[in-house]
């Protein structure tokens, strides 16, 4: 079917092209002991940590740090009044030495830690917290700052006494001290408050208290921090309790995704986020290592539910497509071991998660049987219709989780079996931004920190995952909110997720969030529980 | 890709012809055939691979087996399979409509719209020449990519805002070419002879000025057509293509550079294939040019 | 002379502001406006604090009136707040402009290097099969997308044998590479014209005239050759600047670089309108000038070009 002349000349070059690719791939000569480096000794001080992000960020308004790329170079910049502890599961102190809240979670009070100063020289003291709080719960008008959203219980705050700052909310909050350990409460110096919009915005304006300090930046290409020798504050469980081992950190950017495992297995960089599952097993054939950031304080990630369109208004549409994705092949084809699959919207580590995988189970019989029951019909094409209208669904993502995009394909193929149409716009920034706000794009393939309950995240009619109040699921959230004993909250988180993932089935779920890293064969890291590395108690081995 | 440059590579390789024929000429009648069938037989088979997918592949372009999934070229799979376990070959083949599709109306937008532009310039006075010229410079001066972008935002990615995005950049090369086309035929001695002899003005230009002009456009829609398989493959690498599982050959490379550490099968094959579609079209520029010599 | 230069800047300018004017029309078509896709970027924003960012930045006015502050604006050389990048269009721009500017003007350089040595083998090698060979080198690489040279030279170079760096550092090859890519590209249509026009001079008697004088071809070729097909070749510097500024695009997010290229992409993506229009004012004011110095110094070059512009367009128009 070709012609010879022609293809005699393409077998030469794709001779030449392949040998030359598949060189990189099978170079696995050199594959040094990664073990001798993980079966570490004494971390060593000094030296230069160059992490890479996945795209370059401008904007670093602290309120605004939802985002990884800004909320794990802003972990190292900023402190919280707490910290979440993964291991334990527990709130611990950070800033705040101590703090309580009374029984009806509408009043808190936190004693600040002494003799914390921010890199400027001002004092981090009750009155500066006092002022920070205010930021995040009333917003910064002058500055066009919105408030942030877990504190939109928040009244007030006052200072007591010289070291403590009393909080009072508009109404029950259970979840107020677990959103004070979020990245996107970091306290930031009054003189930063203080700024307009493009100088809060600014990374090398905003001062903070936190182990590292803004050195110099080239914008769109890399930001260096230098770590503050008098650091003496990390949060009450971190190992290192001294200022950060390392003297320089390193920011810069990786957009392309093939790039990624080369980079850490060269050593030009000894951290980089967003590792590709089938680059996990080439990075650590090759002498470098894997690090699966579990992502506790996040939901999994899932596609959320959208009726606008009045396709998926009927909820046994909804729950027929729950059991209509097969979350085992995803796994298999897309993603890989770092990857554990949802059980709930909640992942498996969160406060409160109830195991509801026996209901999430591959059943593309009762998905047909759901749909036929709802009145879609197959239509002519094998896409079902009802009244005239197709169903044809829409979803839309950011494109910065590596996963996202395949792994919706692999739905869509799934789906088709069922007679659904999925329009994959998964990965298309550009149709996000508008997306985002469109209540008749179907899904928002997304993940969201969720400190607790999971009302800031649906609760607000304009929550960008449903982009809808639900009454009866805003009840709920509201009596979790003003639960008075830890077992009271945690059943009625359990609540929740049962009528978010089966009743409703307003999201659908696919798999824990998981933030996976490479690292070179020096590096040692560890991760938060929101998946940011800590850079405060990283180090390098020598050699 | 960067569209004006395939445009200015576009109008050049037809101004370029004349050159090439002189080489042509004295070389033997054999090797002339054999070139010609070089370029006409394969583009033969794009088309059919346009018309006729299902004739060149067995296997599904947009389900694939995961199982299979990053299998090497073989000969089950000529070109591999990608991270779904898809062939390429067959998405490859499929693909080829949804390509010459979008090229194709960039180029029809680019060759009617600046066809028109060309002909008002060269021949409707000076006034519409200034205008239609500074009309071009206008488009010149907005990076073309950046109109395509902004059409593709405001719309949504597809054969028509892709094409009609990338079709705009190209009116200028085409304008210019007429214009200087009509210019350079207006002055010769049988145009004038022909007005002067009292032929109606658009007697003269049906039967003198159109018959020049259209072998120059045609060859450089040829070479559009390559062009714009770039700019479009270009736009999908930036991530303004249509959404999968369309098979578009700019699409596959750009979907497939994720995985270049395991599979350069993915970006290579489909790479090969744009590359040599656009160097025929080339080719059958030049070929087409020479054939409406005067 | 001085009236043609007049007319020629007077015309310049009335293109870069139709082009200004046709860009902010043809970004109202955009779904949304840079308040709201700000605003909404982590989370849905509450309506009334959308409303009062539009009016604090103006977009809740009138078309016409924005258009006309905005035009203001412009002649005190305020092109506006981009709120994506938290800073004003002018200094976002200067951030990165230098960054594009030297990948740009080097790339430039090394096409040109790179078309004349083509044209010089291509015109001097011995044996008609390549000079043929060669002469098939120009449409072979300008079909070659930028995105997959550059990342097939990224893995083997940066990844494979480590020579260079993944990441824009002040090393050579870092800057060398993407350069290269670029100037693939933009080689392939000079060389074309270049190879061209010197078949044209060399199909000119005066040429046989040296050779029958017993002139070497490579002294005609450097000598007469040459210097009669510059012009050519200078003409289409001018619309190089597209090219050039697409490329960039493309090689800048390929090589992780900051540029102006990825800035017209991010500034889309956002739509960030103000930045939008402030790149496109760059980029018209940029290729307009470039020509309008191509179309100065050209009949500097090539008495030609005058007498053909003042000649023939009136020959028919009466």
């Amino acid at each position: 079917m070709r012609n010879s002349h022609l293809s005699l000349k393409v077998t030469a070059l794709l001779a030449v092209l392949g040998l030359s690719l598949t060189a990189c791939g099978t170079n696995n000569s050199a594959a040094p002991a990664a073990d001798a480096a993980q079966n570490s000794g004494a971390p060593v001080e000094g030296g230069t940590f160059t992490y890479a992000e996945v795209t370059p960020i401008n904007n670093w308004q602290t309120q605004a740090a939802r985002f990884y790329e800004k909320a794990n170079v802003l972990n190292s910049v900023l402190d919280r009044l707490t910290y979440f502890d993964a291991e334990s599961g527990k709130l611990v102190g950070w800033i705040a030495k101590d703090f309580t809240a009374n029984k009806d979670q509408t009043e808190f009070t936190f004693t600040i830690r002494d003799g914390v100063t921010f890199s400027d020289g001002s004092k981090l003291d009750a009155q500066a917290v006092k002022l920070n709080l205010d930021a995040l719960g009333l917003g910064i008008k002058d500055a066009q700052i919105a408030p942030n959203v877990d504190f939109g219980a928040y009244k007030s705050a006052e200072v007591i006494g010289k070291d403590k700052v009393k909080v009072t909310l508009k109404r029950a909050d259970a979840n107020f001290l677990r959103s004070t350990s979020s990245v996107a409460a970091g306290l930031v110096s009054p003189k930063t408050l203080k700024l307009d919009n493009a100088g809060q915005s600014a990374i090398s304006k905003i001062v903070g208290s936190g182990p590292f300090v803004f050195e110099s930046e080239k914008p769109d290409e890399e930001v260096v921090f230098t770590s503050r020798d008098d650091y003496a504050w990390a949060p009450e469980t971190a190992a290192n309790q001294g200022d950060a081992y390392l003297d320089k950190l390193v920011i810069k950017y990786l957009p392309e995704v093939a790039s990624r495992a080369g980079a850490a297995q060269s050593g030009q960089v000894d951290l980089v986020r967003g590792l590709q599952p089938v680059d996990e097993q080439v990075l650590s054939a090759n002498g470098g290592q894997v690090f699966a950031a579990q992502g506790v304080d996040l939901t999994t990630n899932q596609a959320a539910v959208r009726i606008g369109s009045g396709k998926l208004a009927d909820v046994k549409v909804r729950q027929a497509l729950q059991v209509g994705i097969d979350r085992q092949a995803i796994k298999d084809t897309v993603l890989s071991d770092s990857y554990v699959l949802a059980g709930s919207i909640l992942n498996h580590k969160a406060p409160g998660f109830v195991d509801l995988s026996a209901d999430l189970a591959y059943n593309p019989e009762k998905a047909k049987q759901l749909l036929d029951e709802a009145g879609w019909k197959p239509g002519a094409d094998g896409i079902r219709e009802k009244d005239g209208k197709k169903l044809e669904l829409t979803v839309s993502t950011s494109n910065n989780s590596v996963v996202i995009k395949p792994a919706f394909e692999l739905i869509e193929q799934q789906w088709r079996e069922l007679g659904v149409k999925l329009v994959n716009r998964a990965a298309d920034n550009t149709f996000l931004a508008n997306a985002l706000v469109d209540d008749k794009i179907e899904f928002f393939g997304t993940r969201q920190f969720a400190y607790g309950g999971l009302g800031p995240v649906y609760a607000p009619a304009n929550n960008t995952q449903t982009l809808n109040a639900d009454e009866q699921l805003n009840k709920l959230f509201t009596k979790e909110q003003a639960a008075t004993s830890e077992a009271e909250h945690l059943k009625l988180v359990g609540e929740e997720q049962r009528a978010l993932v089966l009743d409703k089935a307003l999201t659908l779920v696919l798999w824990d969030e998981v933030q996976v890293y490479g690292g070179s064969k020096n590096a040692h890291v560890e991760f938060t529980s929101g998946t940011a590395p800590i850079f405060q108690g990283a180090w390098k081995a020598e050699g | 890709m960067s569209i004006v440059a395939d445009r200015v590579d576009a109008e050049t390789a037809a101004a370029q012809a004349p050159a090439d024929s002189d080489g042509e000429r004295r070389a033997p009648a054999l090797l002339r055939w054999a070139a010609r069938w070089w370029v006409l037989v394969p583009l033969a088979i794009l088309l059919a691979w346009a018309l006729a997918p299902a004739l060149f592949t067995g296997q599904d372009p947009i389900t694939g087996v995961p199982a299979d999934k990053f299998s090497a070229p073989s000969g089950a799979h000529l070109f591999g399979t990608d991270h779904l376990g898809r062939d390429v070959f067959t998405r490859v083949v499929y693909g080829t409509r949804q390509t010459l599709l979008t090229a194709g109306l960039a180029c029809l937008v680019g060759s009617v719209v600046g066809t028109l532009l060309g002909l008002l310039a060269g021949i409707a006075g000076r006034f519409a020449d200034t205008a239609a010229m500074r009309f071009v410079d206008i488009i010149l001066a907005v990076p073309g990519f950046l109109i395509a972008l902004i059409l593709v935002t405001a719309t949504q990615p597809g054969p028509l805002s892709l094409g009609l995005g990338v079709g705009i950049a190209s009116i200028a090369a085409f304008a210019r070419l007429v214009r200087t086309e009509v210019l350079r035929v207006r002055s010769r001695d049988f145009v004038q002879a022909a007005l002067m002899s009292g032929g109606g003005y658009f007697t003269v230009l049906r039967r003198h000025i159109l018959p020049h002009v259209i072998g120059p456009v045609l060859s450089l829609i040829a070479v559009d057509l390559g062009a714009a398989i770039l700019a479009i493959s270009g736009l999908g690498f930036l991530g303004f293509g249509s959404p999968p599982p369309t098979p578009e050959w700019g699409l596959l490379i750009s979907e497939g550079r994720q995985y270049l550490s395991v599979a350069w099968w993915l970006t290579t094959l489909p790479g090969l294939v744009i590359v040599a579609a656009v160097m025929l079209t080339a080719a059958l520029g030049r070929g087409v040019n020479k054939a409406f010599r005067f | 002379m001085g009236g043609y230069v007049a007319k020629r800047i007077g015309q310049a300018l009335l293109v870069i502001w139709l082009a200004y004017t046709l860009v902010f029309l043809a970004v109202q078509a955009l779904p949304n406006d840079p308040v709201t896709i700000f605003l909404n970027s982590d989370s849905a924003a509450d309506p009334a604090t959308i409303a009062q960012m539009k009016e604090y930045y103006g977009y809740d006015q009138p078309l016409v009136i924005q258009y006309f502050t905005q035009l203001l604006g412009l002649l005190r050389g305020d092109l506006g707040y981009s709120l994506s990048s938290g800073s004003d269009v002018t200094t976002r721009i200067g951030e990165v402009v230098g960054s594009t500017l030297v990948l740009a003007g080097s790339a430039f350089a090394a096409a040109v290097v790179l078309a004349l040595a083509l044209t010089a083998a291509a015109t001097l090698a011995r044996g008609a099969k390549l000079r043929s060979a060669l002469l098939n080198l120009p449409p072979l690489m300008v079909s070659i997308p930028v995105f997959w040279l550059g990342l097939v030279l990224l893995q083997l170079l940066a990844v494979q044998l480590g020579v260079m760096s993944l990441f824009p550092d002040d090393s050579f090859m870092s800057l060398a590479v993407p350069i290269f890519v670029l100037a693939v590209h933009l080689s392939a249509p000079i060389a074309q014209v270049l190879i061209k026009s010197v078949q044209e001079v060399n199909a000119q008697p005066f040429i046989d005239v040296l050779r029958a004088k017993g002139a070497s071809e490579s002294w005609i070729f450097y000598r007469h050759t040459l210097k009669n097909a510059a012009p050519a070749a200078l003409s289409i510097a001018g619309i190089t600047i597209g090219t050039l500024l697409a490329g960039s695009v493309i090689t800048e997010t390929v090589f992780a670089r900051a540029g102006l290229g990825q800035l017209i992409l991010q500034s889309v993506t956002v739509q960030d309108i103000p930045l939008v229009q402030g790149l496109v004012l760059l980029t018209a004011v940029v290729f307009t000038a470039v020509n309008l110095v191509v179309d100065l110094v050209h009949p500097q070059l090539d008495p030609r070009i005058i007498t053909a512009r003042a000649g023939s367009p009136r020959a028919l128009s009466a």
